[in-house]
């Protein structure tokens, strides 16, 4: 879908319309989906998540200043944060199982909910620190310390169970 | 492999489920299956909230301060600005609902307010031009008939499909019989709102035949006799001003909501000078004839509570009160004659003013009272009412037409006699006088007396209910009250700490772990010591003889839990001191220097009661492998058994043994309930033989659980009775529908009463601290009134915010601009030092939501008062524990301990006895020690 195409998308979903709403979900609802799914320590939480930002955003896009593409983007990804640290102040904090062999979900699992949305938000959106900071509502030294922390967990353990 | 590989790699394994795709989600967004904070801004622009009033719901939710500081500074904000600061609050979906409602609440009162305003507006046009009118008139004499302002109101007035029957009324009058038509319905002076009841219950059938009668008895007054007092405005029954408040007919009314009505108050004095004076209203009315004055006698043995009746504003039913023309004098006169004394009832109850308020605005269009009207019986097959009374009379007028004036003035005052009557008798058995002697009173009263002198006896009189026992209706009287008792999750001892979590299973289990010599949590444990059906668990410390003890307690199914663990035992998850259970919900509980009690309230159903199995219709308990019904002797009775529902307290002691007692204090429909140090206290009202009677019953916390009982006459409701430190207080009825406070020796003996409560105000809560009783109003400004229990008098309310550190020592905590300031006192008026807990130029601190926040505790020579705050730095939430030492009046500081992110909902603490603090933040564990507050360890449980 060409930036032009979304822009008018853009416009039209303003005004209340749905089907234009729809369309501009269809381009993005895959990296939302992973950046909830990576950041949440369930399926049903990040579907959850998803459907409370997709149903808001509809909402809250006419009165939005949104202009351009990226914008939609970066306003929707924000959405989708302020969901996420919702979603994890309603989850119980299980404590994830422990395994004897290296698995990434395991692994994100056992990160705190800040450090897993941050990287959630870094991965998928290749953004740098200060990008994600702006996503995710943190400074951009609490990021860069999440994303350290979380490499370094993640290395450690992949080191010590492969 | 790099992390970032391997997170790529994870990345791409995500599938995206169906239920997310676009076409799954196209019918959902537009559903309202669910409350988030988008669809919350969403309802809320569409009720047209203004920004204050926003504001305003949102400071009495549970928003953070930083947020609502947020939203507060910037009132510009856009919808998704805002949408993310809500997702970013801890308001749920819960709350929004809350938020909602009192918000669509909101909106309905101001709409109401609108509507009154622009009736007043109108009504104050209208009476300026009949005041213009009046002011100008001609002699009356002078007035043609085809001229009559009357008929002009009346199209104004009167629903659409009624006009035409006043038209035809118009006509069919001889223009020189209507001299007068041209006065006022307004200018109707207050004394004449008996005609004006007769066409209020005239409303819906034509108008046509009280004017005739009107026409034929009274003849046109002259308007030089209309009185200056023009019937108040402020008569009107306010619609959204609580019944109970509402002494009918009186100008408190709108006192009660004056902010609503202010503008109306002005329109109505405005309209109120105005009229007095103008020229045409100057004279008083004439002399009450004599067949008035005999009238009048027979009103006046109406009770006070039907004075409400009467009091119909004059310009609620303008057209029906057409003057006639001869007899001026006597259409005055014969008004005073139905008018009753409009004395203000006190009543308790909603309903028994709003009935007469309702039928003193029936044309008001005011939909609630029309509500209260259909539930309520009294004027459902009607015939006694003035509109059955007024159409007899008017027919006989019609046929009698030509007869002599002297007859018609008999046959009106015969018809106001039996109006007076009818209404009386209906209002006696409104007010349930009637109604007792008639439905509830055997054929042949007799005393009554129940002989329980077993369990099975009690069952049967649950079974077979005395004809004669009945109970107040959920009208009159709450079937129970309900209370809430503090929770608590977390418990500390100088060995442990301990909080109650989910177990990640949907369980909810005790997390600990021990603390050792030098402060630190170690050795973390579970202990999942409850059945799989429990729905809360709660958990208390206390230590008795040298040891220490943790009671935990939790509900399942339709009884009581409780388990009591030396502290050392609960670790090893070896056997409990106490493995108890009891029937019932628990209700409340206390805690006294060697035992346990818990309180509980069950039901049993009569139709599953066997006679042969006690625990089908008794309180039964289960201690240490042993089960049992209580026995009859533990059963205090009501004053008339009817029911088979139970207040049931036990003793159990913290080190165990076989000596657990159990009682039961029987109740019927209409029970409340107290605890203090004294014991558990409850009430239970019934009516016997239409008398109403309370039995106050009171099991005391000691030893063998002693009960005493006393009964007062008449009814007190449930959910206002509170137990002082050596008093009881309970609010019941008193005389005319006011409310009297009994005042009761702990021991239950001669009660004290005290009347005019709160002003008489209806009474939302009361409450003890000490001896000293608070009385919440209900209003929508709600009030508090304080009275000592002992000396009767009012006075000065206690401050419960007090948190004891020591005997005679107090810390305080008050919620400042910005920040928090501490304060240690003696009492609340004698502060000895206070210190300001502040942050510069940020969001501000806000205290956490849990009661148990603020920690107090003694280490050595050094009182420590901890004080957990949250702030907003402004990225995310941040907890801090600051802590402070207290000697020689001065406080200074002793350090902070700093949590980011967590759960920062609950935080709480305590000072060991080794000398360490203790800091819990939802799962996380943070001690220090006393004299530096050097973090010893952070733990996780």
């Amino acid at each position: 879908m060409d930036p032009e195409e979304l822009n008018k998308l853009i416009t039209k979903s303003k005004g209340g319309d749905t089907e234009a709403f729809i369309s501009l979900y269809s381009a993005v609802y895959r990296p939302l989906y992973k950046i909830a799914r990576f950041a949440l320590k369930s399926e049903d939480a990040a579907v959850s998540a998803l459907h409370r930002t997709v149903k808001d955003s509809f909402t809250a896009i006419a009165g939005s200043d949104i202009k351009g593409t990226g914008a939609f983007i970066e306003w929707i990804v924000k959405i989708l944060c302020a969901k996420i640290k919702q979603q994890n102040r309603l989850s119980s904090d299980d404590q994830p199982k422990q395994s004897d062999t290296f698995d990434m979900r395991g692994e994100l699992d056992s990160l705190p909910n800040m450090d897993r949305l941050v990287l959630a938000v870094s991965t998928i959106c290749g953004t740098d620190a200060e990008k994600t900071a702006k996503l995710c509502g943190y400074t951009v030294n609490t990021v860069e310390v999440c994303l350290n922390n979380a490499e370094m967990v993640i290395q450690a353990d992949y080191l010590a169970k492969s | 492999m790099e992390p970032e590989k391997l997170l790529k790699d994870y990345v791409a394994s995500i599938e995206v489920p169906n239920s997310v795709k676009p076409d799954a989600v196209r019918d959902m967004i537009l559903q309202d299956n669910e409350l988030t904070a988008g669809t919350f801004l969403k309802s809320l622009r569409q009720l047209k909230i203004s920004g204050s009033e926003f504001l305003d719901l949102l400071g009495n939710s549970r928003i953070g301060n930083s947020e609502y500081r947020y939203i507060e500074e910037n009132p510009h904000l856009r919808f998704d600005e805002l949408l993310t600061v809500l997702d970013n609050s801890v308001l749920t979906g819960e709350d929004y609902r809350v938020l909602l409602a009192a918000a669509t609440h909101r909106k309905k009162l101001r709409d109401e307010r609108r509507r009154r305003e622009e009736e007043a507006v109108a009504r104050l046009e209208r009476d300026r031009a009949m005041a213009q009118k009046v002011a100008e008139a001609e002699p009356v004499e002078k007035v043609p008939a085809e001229v009559t302002p009357t008929e002009e109101v009346t199209v104004e007035e009167l629903p659409a499909e009624e006009t035409p029957a006043e038209e035809v009324l118009t006509e069919e009058t001889p223009a020189e019989e209507t001299p007068t038509e041209e006065i006022p319905v307004e200018e109707i002076p207050a004394e004449e709102k008996p005609t004006e009841e007769i066409t209020v219950e005239e409303a819906p059938a034509p108008t046509d035949i009280i004017s005739e009668i009107s026409d034929m008895f009274a003849g046109a007054p002259a308007i030089e006799e209309v009185p200056a007092e023009v019937t108040p405005i402020e008569e009107t029954p306010v619609e959204g001003v609580p019944a109970e408040i509402t002494p009918a007919g009186a100008i408190s009314v709108e006192e009660a909501i004056a902010e609503q009505t202010l503008a109306l108050t002005d329109i109505i004095s405005e309209v109120n000078n105005m009229l007095v004076g103008a020229p045409a209203v100057e004279e008083a009315p004439a002399p009450v004839p004599e067949t008035a004055t005999a009238e009048v006698t027979t009103t006046e043995e109406i009770p006070a509570g039907a004075a409400p009746v009467y009091t119909v504003p004059a310009d609620e039913k303008p057209a029906e009160t057409a003057p006639a023309e001869e007899t001026p004098t006597e259409k005055v006169s014969d008004t005073q004659e139905v008018q009753a004394p409009a004395e203000q009832p006190h009543v308790e109850e909603a309903h028994k003013e709003q009935a007469p308020a309702k039928d003193a605005s029936e044309d008001s269009e005011e939909d609630w009272e029309y509500e209260v009207y259909e539930n309520d019986s009294l004027y459902d097959d009607d015939d006694y009412s003035a509109k059955s009374l007024a159409r007899s009379v008017g027919e006989l007028v019609e046929k009698r037409e030509g007869r002599a004036k002297n007859c018609l003035i008999a046959a009106f005052s015969l018809a106001a006699a039996v109006l007076v009557f009818g209404v009386g008798f209906k209002l006696l058995k409104f007010y349930q006088v009637l109604p007792t002697y008639t439905y509830e009173i055997p054929a042949a009263p007799e005393e009554f007396s129940q002989q329980i002198t077993n369990d099975k006896e009690l069952l049967e009189c649950a079974r077979t209910p005395d004809e004669a026992v009945s109970y107040l209706s959920a009208a009159e009287s709450p079937a129970r009250a309900e209370h809430t008792y503090e929770q608590s999750k977390t418990a500390f001892s100088s060995k442990y700490v301990l909080r109650v979590c989910d177990n990640g299973k949907g369980k909810l289990v005790i997390k600990g772990g021990s603390i050792n010599d030098k402060g630190k949590v170690e050795s973390k444990f579970t202990a999942d010591v409850f059945d799989d059906d429990i729905t809360d668990l709660n958990i208390f410390y206390k230590e008795y003889d040298g040891k220490g003890y943790f009671i935990l307690t939790a509900p399942a199914g339709d009884e009581t839990c409780v388990k009591i663990y030396e502290q050392d035992a609960l670790r090893q998850l070896d056997a409990p001191t106490v493995d108890y259970r009891q029937s019932g919900a628990m209700l409340d509980y206390y805690i006294g220097e060697d035992a346990f009690y818990p309180i509980s309230y069950v039901e049993f159903d009569v139709d599953k009661a066997n006679s042969g199995k006690p625990e089908t219709f008794v309180p039964h308990i289960y201690n240490n492998d042993r089960s049992r019904a209580a026995a009859f002797n533990d059963i205090v009775l009501p004053y008339a058994a009817a029911r088979l529902n139970y207040y049931v307290v036990s003793r159990l002691p913290l080190n165990g043994g076989n000596d657990c007692f159990v009682k039961a204090s029987a109740v019927g429909e209409n029970s409340g309930w107290a605890i203090s140090a004294a014991g558990l206290y409850t009430c239970d009202t019934v009516k016997v033989n239409g008398d109403t009677h309370t039995r106050l019953t009171r099991i005391c916390f000691d030893k063998s659980l002693t009960p005493s009982q006393y009964d007062l006459d008449g009814a007190v409701y449930p959910e206002m009775i509170a137990a002082g430190e050596t008093k009881l207080a309970v609010l019941g009825k008193g005389a005319e529908n006011t409310s009297v406070l009994y005042v009761l020796p702990s021991a239950l003996s001669e009660p004290s009463a005290v009347d005019n409560i709160a002003e008489n105000k209806p009474t939302a809560d009361i409450f003890c601290e000490g001896d000293i009783l608070s009385v919440i109003t209900a209003e929508e400004k709600p009030m508090q009134y304080s009275f000592d229990l002992n000396t009767l008098k009012s006075c000065e309310p206690i401050d419960n915010s007090l948190i004891f550190i020591k005997d005679g020592l107090y810390a305080k905590t008050e919620v400042k601009d910005k920040g928090v300031t501490l304060s240690v006192c003696i009492d609340k008026n004698t502060e000895l030092a206070s210190v300001d807990i502040s942050e510069e130029g940020g969001s501000g601190y806000r205290l956490p939501s849990n009661a148990d926040a603020v920690v107090t505790g003694i280490s050595g020579d050094n009182v420590i008062i901890g004080v957990p705050v949250v702030y907003y730095d402004g990225v995310t939430d941040v907890g801090k524990f600051q802590f402070y030492t207290y000697k020689d009046k001065k406080l200074s500081p002793l350090g902070e301990i700093i949590v980011m992110e967590g759960d920062l909902s609950h935080i709480t603490g305590a000072v060991t006895d080794g000398g360490y603090i203790v800091t819990v933040w939802g799962s996380r564990v943070i001690t220090a020690d006393s004299a530096k507050l050097k973090i010893i360890s952070d733990a996780s449980l």
